[in-house]
């Protein structure tokens, strides 16, 4: 937990922006919790002024009583308001990264340390639906927060809301939370394009040069003669090329995703066309390598090394 | 993710439905005996597809159907009352649009809407009643209608019902300071502050300005209150607690009236106390709508500006509309002296169709007695001996009322018997007058107080003899002389039958329920007395004993805005102390420890152990090591060892430790 200078506590920028980022875990303390009546608030403010008026004009002293009993429960609210997001800590959970264009995830663990519980807890990232929980006294609870991408890179959660309206809906309470959480944005996955030949494809001496039909190999143009069975129809739908599937036989064939061999496109383009690849291969159970300007992934395989791959086209440059 | 939700629109659960119905029912159930026929049906008839809702997901009503039901609903109530203003007819229309509401909630907004239109239906109610008992239902009904607004808020994370009851009676009750702080202080304005709809004082019950056959027996079928009188020493006997309202001079043979409106704004002059010595007494007069103040028979002062008129009556400059409370002086007997000739003229005023038949027997009363006091006795005679019977119930009378009682049907109540008797007396040539009030009063000893409720509404008689002036005459006491010792009992009353009269409940049958009767009255009276006759005279008097004098806007705001805050910053420093106390010493000791190396950027991991975090911290800052080992490792022997007997010593060690921890500068601490 982070306590606010003076300064940082009385700038007006705060109420609208927060606090900016902070590192350890975001308690909800007294200065950081915000309130304001609800447009229902509102309405409700507006009908307890009409219950005066009524009241005097009758000079009826139950309504009196009435309108300051249900005037006071809305004052006194506030307090429940308030205290239904105090004392909350916050803390960073996993992220789930996504490719471009689709939703990235973030894993927020919300600390209810007091023994009341806490219902109606809502979460909104700008731009998205919120997500409401509901804690238990003493309960700390993972809540996954969506936001959509749109470029490769990384994306930092940014300025969580969090809000409540409980109990009566009258006021709403709320305070920002900005945490160290950044999710990994993979490229978006480029067209199924012929992988590069000559310098990915590193036949051994003991190999039978590309023909077989137990593995994967890669793929080539297709030439007359060629088996229609090992035509790629997905990308001949696409893309108007035929390509042929080839086929390795008894060896495993490993391949080099090369930055370098794909000179002339623009640097998303090629992340895209490597992140492709990369998705393919895995796909296809072919170990593969990844060679990026000043950088080099060695020859692996597996969900952790297709994460790292893409790990690294997500961070490039 | 759990039990986290997306929030989207989403149809409201059946038990926000079921919130919604409860509240709505409670608020309706008091207007209902008020609300027209056709409307009490088309309440039964919301109701069915309410209950029905919660059973199953019934579809809210159309809108196509909406607008003509909306139409119906409000054409109806303006057909009914041939307005839409006012409080009948606006609390009819408010139900209407409740209920149509409550079948058509397809949000969270449109049931926060139903449930403020309960709010405002539960402070209508008051403009009909404020009894104790009334306030105590609609305060429980504020409970649910409160518990439902909380369901509509949390809607979707549905819990079950007793949260929410819970949730509404914590918040009435730290409500409650504040509410008692705003009644108290709230500068009080006098209303009306604008016009009122004209029917804002219907409903009160009292004395009429006029008297036809049955005015008076209609009026004694009311239980309400008129008022409560309590003596200060002396109590008038039961022959004596006349008590004086309207006094009646005119006669259209039928009809009797204040007549020529001149006689009334003269002031009398203060008259001679008689033999009797005086009584004292309060009066708490329940509203009625009219100018009278109400007092014993005879009243020579009171403790408000009143009109004292010539014939002893005392008349408020405004219709009494509230409840109004005042001492009063009066005299059982005061000798009024002359009659001047207008007066003389107007107490011998006679229909211009008189009976011949009447006026023939006033006459031969005359011509056989001696006085004016000997024509009274033979007349009082007369209704004692012949076959007179006293009945809340008489025929009814044609076109000579006076004639057709006193030859034909001789059964009559009050008001015939005063009626007749003046009629009598006039054609006889003695001033009289008809004077309405009531008679009697029982005693509440709970409350040392006399209750007069409009069943003791009487009607009797003045004559002007020419030794001591007006005297009182009460022609029904020579008919039903139980009548002055006791109170009618209207629910006794049979069709044409004798009036029955309370009798005293014996101590094994009745006793306990008229006791508790005594104790719900008292109750009564001391809500009036404390809480409902709060307005901007008694807060005056309320601030001048706390010593503030003329208190300006200014002085009042400022005061309200500090006893507004007290009652509020209790609640909150209630809330914390509750939200932090119950922690356990280690726990907090190890937390504090956490914080204060989080400062350092070692903050704990989510899911890491305290002997992992140790070991990470121990291997970030080699020189902290020895330290935060020892603390760890007591902290993990405290809170997961075994119970030890010296866990409380330890427990003070370990927080010795961290505070050091926290104290322990160096110049090294910042590069660490």
């Amino acid at each position: 937990m982070q306590s606010l200078s003076l300064r940082q506590r009385f700038s007006p920028g705060r109420f609208l922006r927060g606090s900016g980022v902070e590192p350890g875990p975001v308690v909800l303390d007294r200065s950081r919790v915000y309130i304001l009546p609800t447009p229902a608030g509102l309405v409700f403010a507006g009908m307890l002024v009409l219950m005066l008026f009524g009241s005097i004009n009758y000079n009826n002293s139950m309504g009196h009583l009435f309108t300051f009993l249900v005037a006071s429960m809305a004052l006194v609210s506030i307090l429940h308001t308030w205290r239904n997001l105090a004392g909350l800590g916050f803390a960073a959970g996993r992220t789930r990264p996504a490719f471009a264009g689709q939703r990235a995830g973030y894993e927020l663990l919300i600390d209810n340390p007091a023994a009341l519980c806490r219902p109606g807890i809502q979460l909104e990232l700008p731009g998205e639906a919120a997500v409401v929980t509901d804690l238990e006294g003493r309960q700390t609870r993972s809540v996954l927060l969506w936001r959509g991408t749109r470029h490769r890179g990384l994306l930092p959660l940014g300025r969580c809301t969090v809000s409540t309206r409980y109990p009566l809906g009258l006021f709403r309470a709320w305070a920002f939370v900005e945490l160290p959480l950044v999710c990994s944005i993979y490229p978006r996955p480029g067209p199924a394009r012929l992988a590069p030949q000559s310098p990915a494809y590193r036949p051994q001496q003991s190999g039978d040069k590309g023909r077989g039909v137990d593995d994967f190999v890669g793929f080539r143009p297709w030439r007359p003669g060629d088996s229609p069975r090992h035509v790629f129809w997905k990308a001949a739908a696409r893309d108007q090329t035929l390509l042929v599937k080839q086929f390795g036989g008894d060896r495993a064939d490993e391949v080099w995703l090369d930055w370098a061999s794909l000179p002339g496109l623009e640097t998303e383009a090629r992340l895209s066309q490597l992140c492709r690849w990369i998705i393919d291969a895995h796909d296809n159970h072919q170990p593969f390598g990844l060679r990026l300007p000043g950088r080099e992934i060695a020859i692996g395989s597996g969900a952790v090394h297709r994460q790292q791959c893409l790990e690294a086209l997500a961070r490039f440059g | 993710m759990g039990k986290s939700r997306q929030t989207q629109p989403q149809p409201l659960p059946h038990q926000t439905r079921g919130w919604l119905l409860a509240a709505v029912a409670l608020v309706v159930l008091p207007h209902l005996p008020r609300l027209p026929g056709w409307l009490a049906v088309f309440v039964a008839a919301a109701a069915l597809p309410g209950l029905l809702q919660l059973q199953h997901p019934v579809r809210p009503l159309p809108r196509i159907l909406l607008l003509p039901a909306t139409i119906a609903g409000g054409g109806g109530v303006l057909l009914h009352y041939d307005t839409l203003l006012g409080k009948n007819a606006g609390v009819a229309l408010l139900v209407v649009m409740l209920l149509l509401k409550l079948l058509e909630v397809r949000s969270p907004r449109d049931a926060r809407l139903v449930v403020f239109l309960c709010y405002f239906l539960v402070i209508a109610n008051f403009l009909f009643s404020q009894s104790l008992s009334m306030a105590a239902y609609l305060f429980a009904a504020t409970l649910v209608i409160t518990a439902a607004l909380a369901a509509v808020t949390a809607a979707g994370g549905a819990r079950p019902a007793g949260h929410y009851l819970r949730l509404a009676a914590v918040l009435l009750a730290q409500s409650a300071p504040l509410m008692l702080v705003l009644f108290l202080f709230f500068p009080r304005i006098e209303g009306p502050v604008w016009g009122l709809p004209e029917d804002a004082w219907s409903g009160m019950t009292g004395l009429g300005d006029s008297m036809s056959p049955g005015a008076i027996s209609r009026l004694v079928q009311s239980e309400a209150p008129a008022f409560r009188a309590r003596f200060e020493g002396r109590t008038p006997r039961a022959e004596q607690r006349y008590w004086r309202g309207p006094v009646l001079w005119f006669t259209d043979g039928r009809t009797w009236s204040a007549g020529k409106l001149e006689l009334l704004p003269q002031v009398r002059e203060p008259g001679k106390p008689g033999d009797a010595a005086a009584f004292d007494y309060s009066i708490t007069l329940e509203p009625h709508n009219r100018h009278w103040l109400l007092a014993l028979d005879l009243p020579v002062r009171l403790s408000i500006p009143a009109i004292h008129t010539l014939d002893f009556q005392m008349l408020a400059w405004q219709p009494v509309r509230r409840r109004t409370r005042y001492t009063a002086t009066s005299y059982t007997h005061i000798d009024t002296g002359t009659l001047n000739s207008t007066l003389r003229a107007a107490a011998l005023q006679l229909p211009d169709k008189a009976s011949a038949r009447v006026h023939d027997l006033a006459q031969n009363w005359r011509k056989s007695s001696a006085s004016d006091a000997a024509v009274v006795r033979q007349a009082l005679a007369y209704f004692n001996e012949q076959d007179f019977v006293y009945t809340l119930e008489p025929p009814r009378l044609g076109a000579d009322p006076v004639d057709e009682f006193l030859f034909t049907t001789r059964r009559g109540f009050c008001e015939h018997y005063a009626a007749a008797f003046v009629v009598l007396m006039r054609s006889a040539g003695i001033p009289a007058r008809v004077v309405t009030g009531y008679q009697g009063g029982e005693y509440n000893p709970l409350g040392d107080y006399w209750l007069v409720r409009q069943s003791d509404a009487h009607a009797w008689a003045e004559v002007w003899l020419p030794d001591g002036g007006w005297q009182r005459i009460d022609p029904t006491a020579a008919v039903a002389p139980e009548r002055i010792q006791r109170s009618l009992d209207p629910a006794g009353a049979a069709a044409g039958a004798a009036a029955a009269f309370r009798v005293p409940d014996s101590d094994l049958t009745g006793g306990s329920l008229r006791r508790l009767r005594y104790l719900l009255d008292a109750m009564d009276n001391q809500w009036h007395e404390w809480v409902l006759s709060y307005g901007p005279q008694r807060q005056l008097e309320f601030l001048a004993s706390l010593g503030i004098d003329r208190a300006s806007w200014q002085h009042m705001a400022l005061a309200l805005l500090l006893l507004t805050g007290m009652p509020l910053l209790g609640v909150a420093l209630w809330m914390l102390l509750r939200q932090s106390a119950p922690q356990d010493p280690v726990q907090r000791a190890w937390l504090q420890f956490c914080r204060r190396l989080a400062r350092h950027d070692l903050a704990r991991r989510p899911g890491e152990g305290p002997r992992d975090f140790a070991r990470r911290v121990a291997a970030a800052r080699p020189l902290l090591a020895g330290r935060v080992n020892a603390i760890t490792a007591l902290y993990i022997a405290l809170r997961y060892g075994k119970p030890a007997s010296h866990a409380s010593r330890d427990t003070a060690r370990l927080r010795r430790m961290v505070r050091r921890f926290s104290a322990w500068r160096r110049p090294g601490w910042a590069r660490l």
